[in-house]
């Protein structure tokens, strides 16, 4: 079990679509409404149901998205996303109760522990295309 | 209904049946004598006990037998008259004396036989072919069995309005049928199968009447809506030696110019367009040809008009900022601004100006009240029932049956006409804001390709942008489906010249795509140009033998496997379903997956011929990877790399 997941996040919630640490817009930070305990969460064992649950036919091994939504580094609440995988809106199948809390837990933990994107300055052959 | 009548009735060159009877059991004892000679002491004291034959042999000593011209030689005639560069064809019994004639007759210089291993390839190949050289390749095939493993392939073509001409050999008189084979390969009306979804066919009764019908075929396959075409070719005609003196004529293809649109219509056409303040140009197989492209380029240009391109041709440059499909599919919100949308060689107009109507539920107009929609399409001159591919029912204002092509001089000289200063300043106004808008997805889409960069398995951005790194500055030509890794090429590439996609496979049928980029890069090759494949895995495995195909052939290409190991489309629907029925979704790898054991496509590749690398699964190898595989393409052989990726 990795420690980094067994913390337990405090978060604010602002809808269902509201980015940990991403300033909204205006740049101020979000006022939290309420507070969200969200339990621990097992990485490895979140990536691994992250694979058997088949949510990287949609969403790729690392959440990254394709024909599915992107889910690293834009977690919504852990409520949120537990409420949506259950009961989704659009094309993406609903999973009720096929998926435990603890399971979603360590596939949230898991998302949240995928480390961000390069910046496309970084990467020389993006650039050199015009 | 297709029947045979006596050759040797109602036949110029045949006016002595007796004589045609004649000639064949000479030219079969003939035969029957070289084998002998050729052959045990034994045999030719058999063959010596009958003074007849023992005279024929006298006079027909080996290495000097007299050259026999059967009909089939006459039939490539026919057909190198015709052009064809190739023949591909997976060998059959029935069209024996084509395939003969073929390489020994013609020396097998155009058409050169092609040695497929599967008649799907074959028509494939053809398919691909086309894409690149715009004119048709013809096929040998059984009018039977290889007929009917052809027929996927024969879709393919006909929902892409591609021209093959398959000459399909039949045993059309029971009396000659001699083993189970000839018997069970043959039928009474072979092209039965394929007829709902090809242009026309034959089956000619005589040589003279092969050679009227080969060239209505072509003629008929190539003026659009250009389509497939079969002839049936009876295997005795094929064989039956001409007689000496035989009056046989080649007619003259005389090709059908396409229909350009009432000139009255294309006037009001324009002064629609020019007056609009949201014109939209929604584009499927616009572009027939590398005119048609410069068309649509000059009247898009000059609208500064949006471009909805389905990229099932290449209609429209990528990166053109008036384009609005990045590879994703087309950005359908421009048709709710649209006041006029001009839709040109388009079946599917239906699901561009409506939204939904999945199973059943109603489907909802993304158009504005009073936009006005006109369609410019051969399409509409020549319609067949049973296949649907003709797509929904659209309301339009204006239909023209024309070619779409052939129409876009005329418009485009009436809209230069139109176009006052005034309406020029719309224009440019309207085109400043789709360039500032193509700018800003571009830079979206450069921030897009850095999710999982280094992610292994590769992510499709990667292996898109590693190789675009290494072939931008090439003469290079994308030979698989134009949506291929799920579309970054056309987000990053600049798809401008008329061979630098091959677009789609018009059924959206898996088994395409190998084999349409091998037909597609053996075209390519005389111009020296790169040919860039990329490969589902899914896909290749229907028929791998077109590796063998492509290596025996010496047609260089790269390959490069978009190998998720599934067919991941599928994985998709059936979690989908899974989901409404509330049960596992996790199971959905059953009869999806092609996994446990991993397919190795580099061993498969190296195995038919090809230099192949992999599985790569670190993206760090990629470039070093491509880099080596380019270096034999451009020796002039075929390389593969199998990328294992992500899902999609």
């Amino acid at each position: 079990m990795n420690c980094r997941a067994a913390n337990l996040v405090v978060l604010g919630i602002l809808g269902t679509v509201l980015s940990f640490g991403v300033p909204i817009a205006g740049g101020q930070a979000p006022q939290p409404r309420r507070t969200e305990t969200v339990p621990a969460g097992n990485i490895e064992n979140g990536k691994k149901r992250f694979q058997a649950h088949g949510c990287v036919s949609c969403h790729s091994f690392s959440g990254q998205g394709g024909a599915g939504a992107r889910l690293a580094q834009n977690p919504i609440t852990f409520q949120a996303f537990m409420n949506y995988v259950r009961k989704p809106k659009g094309s993406m199948p609903a999973f009720g109760s096929q998926v435990t809390e603890a399971e979603l837990a360590d596939i949230y933990a898991f998302l949240k522990s995928i480390p961000p994107s390069p910046d496309p300055k970084t990467i020389p052959l993006l650039n050199q295309i015009d | 209904m297709n029947t045979m009548s006596n050759p040797e009735q109602n036949n110029s060159e045949q006016n002595n049946s007796e004589q045609s009877s004649v000639g064949r059991r000479k030219f079969l004892q003939l035969a029957a004598s070289a084998a002998a000679m050729a052959g045990s002491s034994t045999a030719m004291s058999a063959q010596q006990e009958t003074p007849a034959r023992q005279a024929e042999i006298t006079v027909n000593e080996p290495g000097a037998l007299p050259p026999v011209r059967a009909g089939s030689d006459f039939m490539l005639d026919v057909m190198k008259s015709l052009g064809f560069e190739y023949v591909a064809a997976n060998p059959g019994s029935s069209y024996r004396s084509l395939h003969e004639s073929t390489i020994n007759y013609g020396m097998n210089r155009n058409p050169e036989l092609l040695t497929c291993l599967h008649e799907e390839a074959a028509v494939a190949m053809a398919h691909g072919y086309f894409k690149i050289e715009g004119k048709p390749m013809a096929v040998y095939a059984y009018s039977t069995v290889g007929l009917q493993h052809a027929a996927m392939a024969v879709y393919s073509a006909y929902c892409d309005r591609v021209p093959v001409i398959l000459f399909v050999g039949n045993d059309t008189d029971a009396m000659k049928r001699v083993s189970r084979t000839d018997i069970v390969h043959t039928a009474q009306d072979p092209v039965a199968i394929v007829r709902d979804f090809t242009k026309w066919d034959d089956a000619p009764a005589s040589h003279g009447h092969f050679a009227e019908s080969a060239v209505r075929a072509y003629k008929i396959a190539t003026t659009p809506p250009t389509l497939p075409v079969v002839l049936s070719v009876d295997k005795y005609l094929q064989e039956l030696p001409l007689p000496e003196g035989a009056n046989l004529r080649i007619p003259k293809l005389s090709p059908t110019l396409p229909p350009q649109g009432d000139y009255a219509a294309v006037k009001e056409i324009a002064r629609m367009l020019v007056n609009a303040e949201f014109p939209v140009l929604a584009v499927e197989r616009a572009a027939r040809t590398p005119a048609g492209l410069k068309y649509l380029v000059e009247l898009a240009e000059l609208l500064q008009a949006a471009v909805v391109d389905t990229i099932q041709r290449m209609n429209f440059p990528s990166r053109h900022p008036l384009n609005q499909n990045d590879g994703r599919g087309p950005d359908l919100s421009v048709i709710s601004e649209a006041d006029v949308i001009l839709a040109l060689e388009h079946p599917l107009l239906q699901s561009v100006v409506n939204a939904g109507g999945e199973e059943g539920s109603p489907s909802r107009s993304r158009l504005t009240p009073g936009a006005k929609v006109i369609s410019i399409s051969s399409l509409d001159l020549f319609t067949r029932s049973n296949y649907q591919d003709f797509g929904r029912y659209q309301e339009v204002d204006m239909a023209l049956a024309a070619d779409a092509e052939a129409t876009l001089p005329v418009l485009i000289e009436e809209v230069k006409r139109l176009i006052t200063s005034d309406r020029r300043r719309v224009i440019e106004a309207r085109g400043a804001k789709l360039a500032e808008a193509s700018r800003r997805r571009m830079e979206r889409n450069r921030v897009r390709a850095t999710y999982g960069w280094d992610d292994s398995p590769i992510s499709t951005a990667r292996i898109a942008v590693e190789l675009w790194a290494q072939i931008k500055n090439k003469d290079w030509s994308l030979v698989s489906r134009s949506d291929a890794m799920n579309g970054w090429p056309h987000r990053f590439w600049k798809f401008e010249k008329y061979y630098h996609h091959i677009g789609q496979s018009g059924s959206v049928a898996i088994g395409y795509s190998a084999p349409a980029s091998v037909g597609a890069a053996l075209a390519n090759r005389k111009y020296g140009r790169i040919s860039i494949n990329l490969q589902h895995d899914g896909d290749l495995m229907y028929l791998p033998g077109v590796l063998w195909t492509a290596a025996h052939h010496r047609i260089p290409m790269l390959t490069i496997m978009h190998n998720n190991r599934a067919y991941n489309t599928e994985v998709m629907q059936v979690q989908q379903i899974a989901g409404q029925h509330h049960r596992d979704i996790g199971r959905c790898r059953i009869g999806t997956a092609i996994e446990d054991p991993n397919i190795d496509y580099a061993k498969l590749a190296q195995s038919m011929g090809w230099f192949a690398e992999g599985p790569i699964t670190d993206p760090k190898d990629l470039g070093p990877a491509i880099r080596r595989a380019l270096a034999v393409v451009e020796k002039g052989q075929p390389a593969l790399i199998d990328a294992v990726t992500q899902p999609v």
